[in-house]
């Protein structure tokens, strides 16, 4: 097991009446990629918040390793903050002073790719534009921790695949750990290490990418399945059912004797996600 | 980052630095249109001042104004800088303009006005305005987390503001006139520590306290934190207040006056004290006096003075035997801006009710004797708002009675003669405050002391001295009640200088001003026999009378005085002088300047 690098401890936050983050408890590894996912409002940007630091938790705790200063950080929100009057020059240049990064040492390999005018406003910059700047920025800290808050849908192939393979690059040769937020999995199977999802505040699923398959399975049939089997969403077309099951065990296929189909992560996420509606309209 | 605040304030500065050029400027053309007779100088160091304290509340404010208008607040708290190193890198920049701006103020203000400085018309007093500029941006720093509304954050620290400064003077209300007074004072500086202690300290504090946990929440938030820390701290704050103010004697304030047959009267805000010398009986009164010239005066065995208890503004009267008191006359308005000078005219006395902002003001003339009020409507007729009027004179022509009404605005005042069946004249303009005695009216023109004899018909000038015969005639002598009822050889007046003032006497027989003595101190006149000068200012205190030829006579040595000293004041009377050294009170009454005791005072 990787060192701990990040220590999340009975984290509660309240929006008003509206509980946000419940007793959260959470662990994350050096150098792992984690992906949390959830349905929309169920803490996954909050919690990524309170991480960066951008957000105060009301009660509860966040051990970030002493190693790890604050200038090894790397957050991009979901709105990509940055000061949008500056030119990209400026940014450059303001991002490098204060993370302490000599200009010489400011990788623009990224940027060169999109052929940017360095004279250019950053709030002139087209979002998938705006998410590889941002992510050069971050690159230029050469961070110990990244986390990456739901913006990855929002940019086209092209900019997608320059992003993820700048992060794999990232995650290969300094060992960070990337927490990120996201709802699509497009291109992205190959990347995370560790799956979280969350609903209510709260985590409901926390498994490494390894063991999905072998955690959840999901039965296909035109009937109604009988027995004690532990389906956290149920998936109803005009010819057959799906039936998302989770934990799967070995002994649920012995003694059930129906067919467990393996899963990928875009339908253990969607099953999860869709399992909460589902209990909500009841 | 620190550049980018520094960059980001240069920015405002330029904007503020156009606004007190243009709006200056605009105006000049205004008045040249408008024919105003207010130089650019005055424009701009009115423009000057109002706006420094506006750029105070919107620096103020707006801290992270910009950072939420360019989305870029999340950025902002992932940079590698502590909440508190954040704070102080946006503060510094702003307060260092602010600084900037505020030392150059009385500067500019010096230059602009042609030396005149913190005495041009529209100038803010120096003092007054370094206070709110700085109080007003720390208040406004202390919200600016509260709310995202600009306007409504500026509109909150602007009424806190208000209400603290009025609550704080309407405590301390012996020290009010010091916000206003062009030159600061040590009971300005009292006043400033009480603000900065009751208020400043309590927000600041619960900002940097609660700041500790700013972040991206809504206001909402972040205010219930900071209302945790900034409740204890206020009630803190204020209590602090209190002591420091009990400390320096101010909430026992009280002021004094020592009448000709040597009663010591006390008063504070809600009642007075007559004490009488040597062992007499002490008399409690519910009503309180305002014991400062010109609203008080002595006459026929009554004081006259005014009287504001609870909602009743009054003219009231006091026997100086019996020690009863009567009202005289009732203001008809609550908040009656009375103007100086009463005057008596044998049994009448005149008063002068106004209101300038309502624009109206009357002329009442109360019969002593059947306690009847002719009231003469000068609302309309005399141009009230925006001016300060005052009587300084009164006489009778062929049996018909007459009073003069001075109107201070800008550099010129407009002179008025009131006839009692309340036909108005205007009389001239003088650019210095007017005298007028044995039917002569002097006033002060371009070419200098102008002496005129005052007829039925209006003003004929006889001389014009030249000028720098800038003698000011001083206030006490508006309100003396036998001015115009005998006959005068001649008055004094002082001209003041930086250091050094000088005692002028004007000789009405032969129209001339001849110096009678330049002296360090503060000269008081009744009439050529009793003047006298005080010189005890950061220096130590003597007290001299004036001779007829010049020459001082010192009546008695007060070195350990110091009147620059909070709460030490030196007043000087017809009857005698009060001395108030903190708690200490000193009576001495005139001719010989035996020390006065009276039961029941501590002295």
């Amino acid at each position: 097991m990787n060192k701990e690098i990040i220590q999340v401890n009975e984290l509660c936050l309240d929006y008003g009446k509206r509980k946000v983050l419940d007793n959260v408890s959470v662990r994350f590894e050096q150098g792992k990629t984690v992906l949390i996912a959830g349905n929309n409002g169920g803490g996954k940007s909050s919690l990524l918040k309170c991480l960066a630091g951008v957000l105060f938790p009301d009660s509860g705790d966040i051990r970030i390793d002493e190693s790890v200063s604050k200038e090894k950080i790397g957050f991009i929100s979901d709105r990509m903050s940055l000061f949008e009057d500056f030119t990209l020059a400026r940014g450059i240049e303001f991002h490098s002073g204060m993370f302490k990064v000599k200009p010489a040492d400011f990788d623009r390999s990224l940027l060169d790719r999109l052929k940017l005018d360095m004279g250019m406003k950053i709030r002139d910059l087209s979002m998938g534009e705006r998410a590889v700047y941002h992510l050069s920025l971050l690159l230029s800290q050469k961070p110990e921790i990244l986390l990456v808050d739901e913006i990855i849908h929002t940019i086209d192939p092209y900019l997608r695949e320059l992003f993820l393979d700048a992060l794999i690059g990232l995650i290969d040769d300094l060992n960070t750990s990337v927490i990120m937020v996201n709802h699509t999995f497009t291109d992205m199977g190959r990347l995370p290490e560790r799956v979280l999802i969350m609903e209510n505040g709260g985590f409901i699923f926390d498994e490494q990418s390894e063991d999905l398959t072998g955690k959840m399975k999901k039965i296909v049939t035109d009937k109604e399945i009988k027995g004690d089997i532990p389906v956290v969403f149920k998936n109803e077309t005009p010819i057959y059912n799906e039936y998302y099951v989770y934990p799967y065990t070995d002994e649920l296929a012995a003694g059930t004797g129906y067919e467990f189909q393996d899963v990928d992560l875009t339908q253990v996420v969607k099953s999860f996600i869709g399992g909460y509606y589902a209990k909500k309209r009841i | 980052m620190l550049k980018k605040e520094f960059n980001e304030i240069l920015r405002q500065s330029f904007l503020f630095a156009c606004v007190i050029v243009g709006a200056p400027v605009l105006l000049s053309l205004m008045s040249l249109v408008f024919g105003w007779s207010v130089t650019f100088g005055e424009f701009f160091a009115g423009v000057y001042g109002v706006a420094i304290v506006i750029f105070a509340m919107v620096t103020g404010v707006t801290l992270f104004a910009m950072e939420r208008k360019q989305g870029g607040i999340e950025y902002l708290l992932t940079l590698p800088l502590s909440r508190t190193r954040l704070l102080w890198v946006k503060i510094l920049p702003r307060f260092t303009a602010l600084a900037v701006f505020s030392i150059l103020y009385p500067v500019v203000l010096y230059v602009v006005t042609g030396g005149k400085g913190a005495d041009s018309v529209l100038a803010l007093p120096p003092f007054f305005l370094f206070y709110s500029v700085f109080v007003l941006f720390f208040l406004s720093v202390s919200l600016s987390a509260s709310h995202e509304n600009i306007v409504l954050l500026i509109i909150g620290a602007m009424f806190i503001f208000i209400v603290h400064t009025l609550l704080i003077t309407s405590v301390f209300r012996s020290a009010l006139w010091s916000w206003f007074s062009r030159y600061h004072s040590l009971e300005s500086l009292h006043l400033a520590v009480l603000g900065i202690v009751s208020l400043v300290l309590p927000f600041m504090v619960a900002f940097v306290l609660s700041f500790k946990k700013f972040d991206v929440h809504p206001g909402k938030r972040f205010n219930r934190g900071f209302l945790k820390v900034f409740i204890p701290v206020i009630i803190a704050g204020l209590l602090v207040s209190f002591i420091y103010a009990y400390g320096v004697g101010e909430t026992d304030f009280k002021m004094y006056y020592l009448t000709t047959n040597h009663k010591l009267i006390e008063s504070d805000w809600v009642s007075a004290r007559v004490y009488d010398k040597d062992g007499g009986e002490t008399v409690s009164l519910d009503t309180p006096f305002m014991m400062y010239f010109p609203e008080l005066i002595e006459s026929d065995g009554y004081i006259y003075t005014r009287s504001d208890a609870g909602r009743n503004n009054s003219i009231v009267r006091m026997n100086l035997e019996t020690n009863e008191v009567e009202t005289v006359y009732e203001y008809k308005r609550r908040f009656s801006f009375y103007s100086r000078g009463y005057w008596f005219s044998g049994r009448t006395l005149a008063i002068l009710e106004v209101d300038r902002y309502r624009d109206e003001m009357d002329l009442a003339l109360i019969n002593m004797d059947t306690k009847g009020v002719n009231t003469i409507t000068l609302g309309g007729k005399i141009p009230v708002k925006k001016n300060r009027l005052w009587l300084f004179g009164m006489d009778e022509i062929d049996g018909k009675r007459f009073w003069l009404l001075a109107s201070e605005r800008s550099r010129v005042y407009p002179l008025f003669r009131v006839w009692e069946d309340g036909n108005i004249e205007k009389l001239g303009t003088t650019m210095k405050k007017p005298a007028y005695a044995n039917g002569m009216l002097i006033t002060l023109g371009e070419e200098g002391m102008v002496f005129s004899r005052l007829t039925a018909e209006g003003p004929e000038e006889i001389k014009t001295l030249p000028a720098g015969k800038d003698v000011f005639f001083h206030h006490h002598w508006f309100g003396s009640p036998d001015l115009n009822n005998i006959h005068r050889k001649e008055l004094y007046g002082t001209v003041f200088g930086k250091e050094r003032n000088t005692l002028m006497r004007v000789d009405l027989e032969n129209l001339e001003v001849t110096k009678v003595l330049e002296a360090e101190g503060r000269f008081q006149w009744f009439s050529p026999e009793e003047c006298y000068l005080f010189s005890g200012y950061g220096k130590p205190g003597k007290f001299y009378r004036v001779q007829p030829d010049g020459q001082l006579k010192l009546l008695r040595d007060f070195t350990g005085y110091d009147g620059m000293k909070w709460m030490h004041r030196f007043s000087i009377y017809r009857s005698g002088i009060i001395v108030k050294e903190g708690e200490k009170l000193s009576v001495y009454a005139f001719p010989e300047l035996k020390e006065l005791t009276f039961k029941d005072l501590e002295q």
